[in-house]
Order: C-alpha cells, then structure tokens, then sequence
C-alpha cells in the first residue's frame, strides 16, 4: 500500500459555518450541524410547544420514506408511467452503474438500445436518494433539445440550457452543447466556459462520448478539468480508428486504468500497432470494471422492423411547371426589396423554397404575403401577382391527385391500415386534409398550437377511428405512432434529422410491421435530387433509429450553420444557388454531397465492426 | 406487501383529521388543511395508491411508496413540524402495589396519628382515573433509609423536568445514504439510561413549567451523539478508507510510472547527445560529422523541449486534482439535526414514614425511583 499524506485541497465545497470537515488519512468527512438546531432551543425557550403527537408522525415519516441500500431502483416505479416499453436492460444497467460502478462509467450498449433512457434512470435515482444536487449533461448541439424534452417528460427533470459563461452559477441542473462551451480563448489563455470548472459537479454525463478520442483537443481538456464524483461516457462505439482513443476515454474516467500510455502500449498492442490488440481477454476484463455494453440481440422486448422506401414522382403539368419555374426564377433574379436591391438570396432560399415545393396552396400563400407586403420592391410585387393569377388559373393539381392515388392504393392493400402524412406547412395541412375529406375518407389534423387536451383528443380520434392523420412536424414531435407503418411524406424537410424525427414516430419499440416510407417528389425540379438522397442513400439504407444522428455528428454535419438552418441543409441549398436551377448542376452537386455521406457511414461502419470484433466477440 | 401496509398506515394516520374514502385500494383525501395544500402545491381531493399496478390502471392517482414524491413532500412538510413537545407523565401511586406491599392491608393497619395510609392515598389520589401504571413502593421499602419503617402518607409535591433531544443522523457516502435517530433523556447534568415509555403522559400546560435554559444540556447531548456517530460510521469510514485508498494507490502509481517514464527519456536523450558528441571526436569523414552534429542538434532540442515543458510539475498538479476528485467522491457527509425537544414534567412525592416512632418526609422521584 502507498504511504499516504493529506492532500490539501484546491476547492472546498461551501458549507455552513456550523460545518466540520476533517481527515481520517485522506478520508475527507464533512460534518453539518444546521443552523436549526438554535431554533428548536428557542422555541424551548419561548415556550412554543406543539402536541407529540406531530413529532411522532414526524418519526414515522422518517422511518417510512427512509431509503435501502441499493438493490433496486425506486424511482423505476415513478418514471415508469412516462416511458413506452418496460426495457429490463435499461434498469439493470442504471443499477450497475449505481451499485457496482459507484457511478463512474462508459456505457457502450448498441445504438437503439436507449442509453439516454439508462442515463436518466441513473440521474432521477441520485437526485431523489439525494446524492445528486448539480449535474451537468454535454451532448452534441443537435441533441440539446432531445435531452432536455427527454429529461422533462419522462424523468420529470427541468435541465436548463447553457449558452453564456455567466449562466453557469446558478445552475444546478445544467445542459449544454460540448462543442460550444469547450471554446478556448487563445489570448487569455482559458477557456471560455471556465466556471465550469469552479463548480464541484455530482455528476456529469456526456453523450456520444467518442468525440473525446483524442487527448490533444480542448473538447477532451475542456471534460477532464471538471471537478466531478461521478460521470457517465454514453456512446456505442467508444473507439473508432484505434485503441488509444480507447485509452484517452478511459483516461477521463479513471486516470491510470489502463496504465501509463507505454504500459498500454506494451501490454495491449501488438508491436505497438494501435489497431490490433495482444491480449483481447484481458483487456475486456479491464474494460468490464468500467464499461456496461449490451448488444441488440441480447436485449429483451426489441425487434427492429425494416424500412422500405418508396419513392412516388410526380409529373406536373406543363402549366404547373411554368408557374413553378417562375417562382424560382423570380426568387433568383427578381427577389428585390423595396430599394430594388436584390434579397439575400441563401436567406431566402432558406424560407421561400420548402414553401413553394411543398404545395401551390403554400405558394399562393406565399405569394399574396410578398404582394401585399411594402417591404419588397414593386417589380417583386407584380411579377408575384403575376404568378399567382397564373396559379389560379390552373385547374388540376397532379401532387394531390397523386397524393389520393396512393391513399387509395394503400387502402386497397388493406383497408384498416392506418396512414400518417406529413407537410412542413400549416396551409399544405389544411389544403391536404380538405381534399382527402372530400374523398370520403376519415382525417384527423394535428399541427402545433392545439392543447394538450386538444391534443390527446385527437390521437385517440386517429387511434381508434381515423384511418388518416395529417401533421405537421412540429405539431407530431415525440409522438408515439407505433400502430401505424405507413408515412407518406407530401413533402420533405431538408434536413435528414428532421426526416429521422418523421420516420421516428412509427420506427420504434413496439412497431410490428415494416414501415413504409412514401415521398411525393416532383420530376424534374431539385426536389427529386434532395428526395432521392435523403430518403434512398440515408434515411432508409438499414441504420437502427439513432445511427444517422451519430453518422451526421460524426462529420460535422449536425449542427447549426450560419443560416440557422441545419449545416447539412445549407450544402444543398447552396447546391441549388450554385446551380442557378440548372437542374443537372444540381443533380451533380447533390451526387457529391451524397459521396461524401457514403463515406462518413461507410466510416461509421468499420467502427461499429471494429468494436464489435474488439468488445462483443 | 408489508411495507405496503406501513405506509398506508401512515398516511391514514397523517390525514386522519380529513376525509378518507377507500374504494378498493384507492384512498380519496379530502378536506386536507389549506397549509399542506399549499406546500405540496395541489388542491386535494388526492387519490393515493400504494400498487404500482393499480397506479398504471388508474389515471390522476399518486403512488405512495418509498421514494415517491408524495411521500417525500410529506416528510418535507413535516420537517418544520413538531420540534418541540411539552408532556406531562401520568404518575399515580399504585394502591394495589401498595396494598400489597406495605401496609400488609389488614384493617390492623392502622398508624400513627390514626391515619391510614391507605385512607390517606385514597383521599390524596381517588381522582386518578388510571393508577394502572404508578410508583412501586416496593422500590422504596427497599431502600436502607426507610429500614423498619412504615410509610404513612405520600402526597405528590413539586414538579421534576426531563428533557429529551432527539437527533435525526445521516450519512450519505459513494452511492449510500443511512440514518438514525438518537435521543437523549437529560435531568440536570446527567444523561439518563432509563425507559419511560411505559409511563402514561398528556400533552403538558407550559404554566407548569418554570424557564428553561437548554445550552448546557443540549451541548450535553451533543457531545453523546458524537460519541454514537463515531460507533455509527466506523464500518462506513473504513469500507471508505479501503476503497479511497485503492483509488489513491492507481493515481499515485500512474503519476509515478508517468514522471518516471518522462525521466527516463530525459536521461535517455542525454545519454544519446553524450554518446554522439563522443563519437564525434573519432569520427574523419565529413559526410558522418555532419550527420552525427544534426542528430546532436535534434536531440538537444528534444531534450530542451522536454525539460521546458515542465511536465514533473503539470504531472503533479494532475495527480493532486484527481486525487482530490477521488477524495471528494469518498467524502462522508454527516448530517445530524437536532429534530425534536420534549420537556416532560412529573411529580415528586412527599413520602411521611414512620420509624422508631419518629415522622420523617421523605422526597421520592417515581422516576428515576431515587430517594432524593
């Protein structure tokens, strides 16, 4: 054994003033005699007395609520009501973490099998026992607002987000994107998000946790100066090119178990090579003391059902074509402000586009506000008079005609199927579900701004009678549609997470059926090109839920660009600025953004086998 | 099951002043006081289920268990409550007690002055309803100074005080969190060990009772219950102390092996720029010369890099920061509240005996069962 001494320390958590701490050797105890105690004296003193009987009650209470040892976990039962699926998984690895890991681990259980489930389960367990008061959750920027929702609705935890340096001291539960509290200012030469690292954190938990690979990047610095009891790595592939980011990860949760750099060298690898391990048993063993890993196939009550695309195109007509073109072309050339000056067009592309694909109602909408509007120049103004009346004049509309086709065709397949559509836009909602009214069929509309009752009210309309739900995605999200499997989208986000949220809906435990993924596309125009990759080369190529996340994160790709739209809708809506409605520039561009996403999963794949040869085998 | 049972024991014994409807396992509270409403932030009526099953069938009920939310805010709102007691103990000469053990009751028994001392307590005390639980006199015959003597008159006479602090413990370590309750039953100066459980009390009348200054009993029972933490936590400090040490050991030995490694190659390199720059001097041709002066240039620069970096002290500081989250992990953070102070009041008896003819009173606290 070590010759210990008494290490003094940098930072004491603050106390009373009635507080004692004192070493037993390096045990550090902490002795609080509230405050309190004076005024029970008092009261004495003043003759306040209270019938016994409160104070025997008071004593029961204390006897009735006291907490066991952990054997269990006795929030499961509280929670339990908010979570879909009774996943023995995720309480057993919560416990072990808790029990056996004293709350320091990486949990590396395959994507799908709900980590972020598992990591709340052990969060609400601390806080209610009261080991918890100050907590902090880093994920990716794209994740902040799953986190936070995830927390609230089914843990009941209010976790607020941080932006600036100044949010963090009052904070208890806290949340913020790694990438942008990990900023590093050069010239001061801290971080900028250095409070931070003042606070004594109960525990910290970090999601996809593989982004702290390497040792040399102020993410990794940023994380391994928090002052923390216990932390949580979530991510399922803990190492991807070679075992050192193995060893860096596991250097921030317990520095040394693994030994020093050259002992793992010398211990792990073979001649040093990083990607090939020596003694593959004894590594796991070491892994096992830190890590909880549980694999798909071993988890009770999952099945993943498949994905199966479809793509529905749609040919317009010749009138609508030339409506549609001109709209674009107006929105290139013509979209002037009330100067004559030309509107920024990225921005405008940004708003204006997904309107005019999605429907000519959104476009006519469009339109009449630009008329009307004195912001925009009065060129703008005519030529969009222009475009409607055009508009008006055409009689037909082959994108809903389509639309009813393919209702019609999936009822006759099976006329009690359920069918959930999507638009991004309120007026294409009503504008849909009108017309599919009108052809008898039974529609319950769902959009955001409608009550909780409102709400619920119509969910069990769709549920128990409604064939048909038309949504927005705003109004669907984190909806729980598993009895359905059909999803037509009328049209599609840019952003392929947005689309994930979609298919999430039906993709989840507790669906039966394949799912089948319709997208309207209409021929000839840049929606065919955007439709085709995100729905053909990304969101239905076989990943489980959560993979294409981690694959966009993996690459930069998930977070927020300049425009505030997604960095991964930003590339194709340059795509389309570049290509100045050349649709065959387009048809180009997109090819190569679609390269580049080929690689990053092709990338994601050797990892996933990669640890699998490693940790399952 | 049981615990079940306990709880819903508790709670219909909290709310036992509202109105309590058990329709097949659901309790429906209502008329709950406004205070309690406010604290937990609910209007009641309250539907209370202690079956998980029966919470997930029906909708808008409460799960009362441990841990439950419910539960814990009851607790809360008891916390403030209750914190002091005043109780007066019921203490009544037992006439069977005395019956039998003194008087040899026989209508022979008569004494002094012509009073019997069973008349005498039937006339001080026949208003006591329930002498079930009273003062054993056969502790006071026992007494040396009443040796040979007759008890002829007890009459109850000033009040005694008792004070009783209860401290509610916890240890909350690692993953674990313990408690107790310790209480302290103080007369005067002196902690007593006796049980007076058994004796009937009533909520007391603060007229009865004088002024009271508890500083020197309180810091009286303080220093009893460090006594009891320190038996209570002795387990918990050293499975702590195992487990930090362990802890320290791999930080301690990690930073060794680090700084020792970094060591090494210092020394290494400057082996190397020694072993070169004596190899120079033996060594003719230009082309090695200059070879050998570029190795020697590299490796002095290494050397410095290594040594400017000062990594002996970013490695030590390194270690004392994990060893100081290993030890803030292992803290043992010990809470002890004080939760309650009963005052309780009785009264001593002035005890007339008879002996060698002689009257003498005597004081007897039926308590403590002392003679003072």
């Amino acid at each position: 054994m070590a010759k210990t001494k008494k290490i003094p320390l940098s930072e004491e958590p603050s106390i009373n003033a009635n507080d004692k701490t004192s070493f037993d050797k390096n045990l550090k105890i902490v002795e609080s005699n509230p405050d309190e105690d004076l005024i029970v004296l008092n009261k004495v003193k003043n003759k306040e007395f209270e019938p016994s009987e409160v104070f025997n009650l008071k004593l029961r209470a204390e006897e009735v609520a006291k907490q066991s040892e952990i054997r269990e976990l006795i929030t499961y039962p509280m929670i339990k009501k908010n979570l879909e699926f009774n996943l023995p998984h995720q309480q057993e690895g919560a416990l072990r973490i808790l029990r056996d890991l004293d709350g320091r681990a990486l949990l590396a259980d395959e994507v799908g099998l709900g980590k972020t489930i598992t990591a709340g389960m052990v969060l609400k367990e601390c806080i209610v026992r009261g080991f918890v008061r100050r907590a902090l959750i880093l994920t990716p920027p794209s994740l902040v607002n799953q986190w936070k929702e995830e927390l609230k609705t089914k843990f009941e935890l209010d976790f607020t987000e941080i932006n600036k340096e100044s949010e963090w001291e009052n904070c208890e539960l806290a949340i913020a994107s790694l990438d942008r509290v990990k900023n590093f200012n050069n010239s001061t030469n801290e971080f900028k998000h250095n409070k931070a690292h003042e606070i004594y954190w109960d525990i910290i938990i970090i999601d996809e946790a593989h982004k702290l690979k390497d040792k040399k990047t102020y993410r990794w610095k940023f994380v391994d100066k928090l002052q923390k009891k216990r932390l949580l790595l979530l991510t399922a592939t803990p190492f991807q090119n070679n075992l050192i980011e193995l060893y860096n990860l596991l250097s921030l949760l317990r520095r040394g178990h693994l030994g020093t750099i050259s002992e793992f060298r010398s211990n792990f690898l073979i001649n040093g090579n990083e990607r090939q391990p020596m003694n593959p048993r004894e590594l796991k063993r070491k892994l096992s003391e830190v890590m909880i890993r549980r694999r798909r196939d071993e988890a009770k009550g999952i099945h993943y059902m498949k994905r199966v695309p479809n793509i529905i195109s749609v040919e317009l007509t010749a009138n609508e074509k030339r409506a549609y073109d001109e709209v674009v072309d107006m929105l290139l050339v013509h979209y002037l402000d009330f100067n004559g000056e030309q509107i920024n067009t990225t921005l405008a592309a940004h708003s204006v586009l997904p309107k005019i694909t999605s429907s000519s109602k959104s476009s006519i909408e469009f339109l009449e506000n630009l008329k009307n509007n004195p912001k925009y120049h009065k060129s703008t103004q005519d030529i969009a008079e222009d475009i409607i009346f055009q508009f008006k004049n055409i009689k037909e509309d082959t994108k809903v005609t389509r639309l009813i086709e393919l209702v019609n065709e999936i009822n006759k397949k099976d006329p009690k199927t359920k069918i959930l559509i999507y638009t991004k836009h309120p007026a294409t909602l009503k504008y849909v579900s009108d017309i599919l009214k009108s052809q008898k069929f039974h529609v319950t509309e769902y959009q955001g701004g409608l009550t909780n009752q409102e709400k619920s009210k119509r969910l069990k309309e769709f549920k128990e009678k409604n064939q048909i739900l038309v949504s927005t995605e705003t109004g669907a999200e984190g909806l729980n549609l598993q009895f359905c499997n059909n999803l037509i989208n009328y049209d599609l986000p840019w952003n392929p997470m947005a689309v994930e949220q979609r298919i999430g809906r039906l993709d989840r435990i507790g669906q039966k059926k394949n799912i089948f993924v319709y997208n309207l596309a209409t021929k000839d125009t840049m929606e065919e090109h955007v439709v085709d990759l995100i729905i053909n080369k990304m969101c239905c190529i076989g990943l489980v839920m959560g993979e294409l996340p981690i694959i966009l994160f993996n690459m930069g790709l998930d977070s927020l660009g300049k425009s505030g739209s997604s960095k991964f809708e930003e590339k194709i809506m340059n795509a389309f600025l570049d290509s100045k409605n050349n649709l065959s520039r387009f048809s180009n561009e997109i090819e190569k953004v679609g390269y580049e996403i080929k690689n990053g999963i092709k990338g994601y794949a050797e990892t996933k086998n990669y640890t699998t040869e490693l940790l399952d085998i | 099951m049981m615990a079940e049972n306990t709880t819903k024991k508790f709670i219909l014994e909290f709310f036992k002043d509202s109105g309590i409807n058990d329709d097949k396992g659901v309790l429906t509270i209502t008329n709950v006081p406004a205070s309690f409403e406010e604290f937990i932030g609910k209007k009641s009526p309250y539907k209370l289920v202690f079956d998980l099953n029966l919470h997930n069938k029906i909708k808008e009920t409460e799960l009362i268990m441990q841990g439950s939310y419910f539960l814990c805010a009851i607790k809360d709102y008891l916390a403030n409550k209750g914190l002091t007691s005043l109780l007066k103990l019921n203490i009544k000469p037992d006439l069977n007690e005395i019956k039998k053990t003194m008087c040899h009751h026989t209508q022979k028994c008569v004494v002094s002055k012509g009073t019997c001392f069973l008349d005498a307590q039937k006339s001080n005390i026949s208003n006591l309803s329930n002498p079930k639980v009273g003062v054993y006199f056969s502790d006071i015959k026992k007494n040396p100074k009443l040796k040979n003597s007759k008890i002829v008159e007890v009459i109850p006479a000033d009040n005694s005080f008792l004070t009783q602090f209860s401290f509610l413990s916890s240890y909350q370590y690692l993953n674990e969190k313990k408690q107790s309750i310790n209480k302290f039953l103080i007369k005067d100066k002196e902690i007593l060990d006796i049980d007076i459980t058994g004796f009937k009390s009533s909520n007391g009348k603060k007229e009865d009772i004088p002024e009271i200054d508890l500083t020197s009993q309180y810091n009286l029972a303080k220093r009893k219950l460090d006594i009891n933490v320190i038996k209570d936590i002795k387990p918990i400090k050293s499975l702590l102390h195992t487990k930090l040490e362990k802890e320290l050991f791999r930080i301690k030995d990690h930073y060794y092996k680090q700084i020792k490694e970094k060591d090494d190659e210092v020394e290494k390199c400057k082996l190397k720029i020694k072993l070169l720059k004596s190899k120079l001097k033996h060594t003719f041709y230009e082309r090695d010369i200059a070879t050998i002066k570029r190795t020697i240039v590299d490796s002095e620069r290494r050397l410095e890099m290594l040594q400017k970096r000062s990594y002996r002290e970013r490695l030590n500081s390194e270690e004392i920061f994990h060893k100081n989250d290993e030890i803030e992990k292992h803290v043992l953070s010990i809470k002890n509240t004080l939760i309650n102070v009963t005052i309780y009041y009785y009264p001593i008896f002035d005890i007339s005996v008879m002996q060698k003819g002689k009257k003498t009173i005597l004081k007897y606290d039926p308590v403590l069962k002392r003679v003072l």
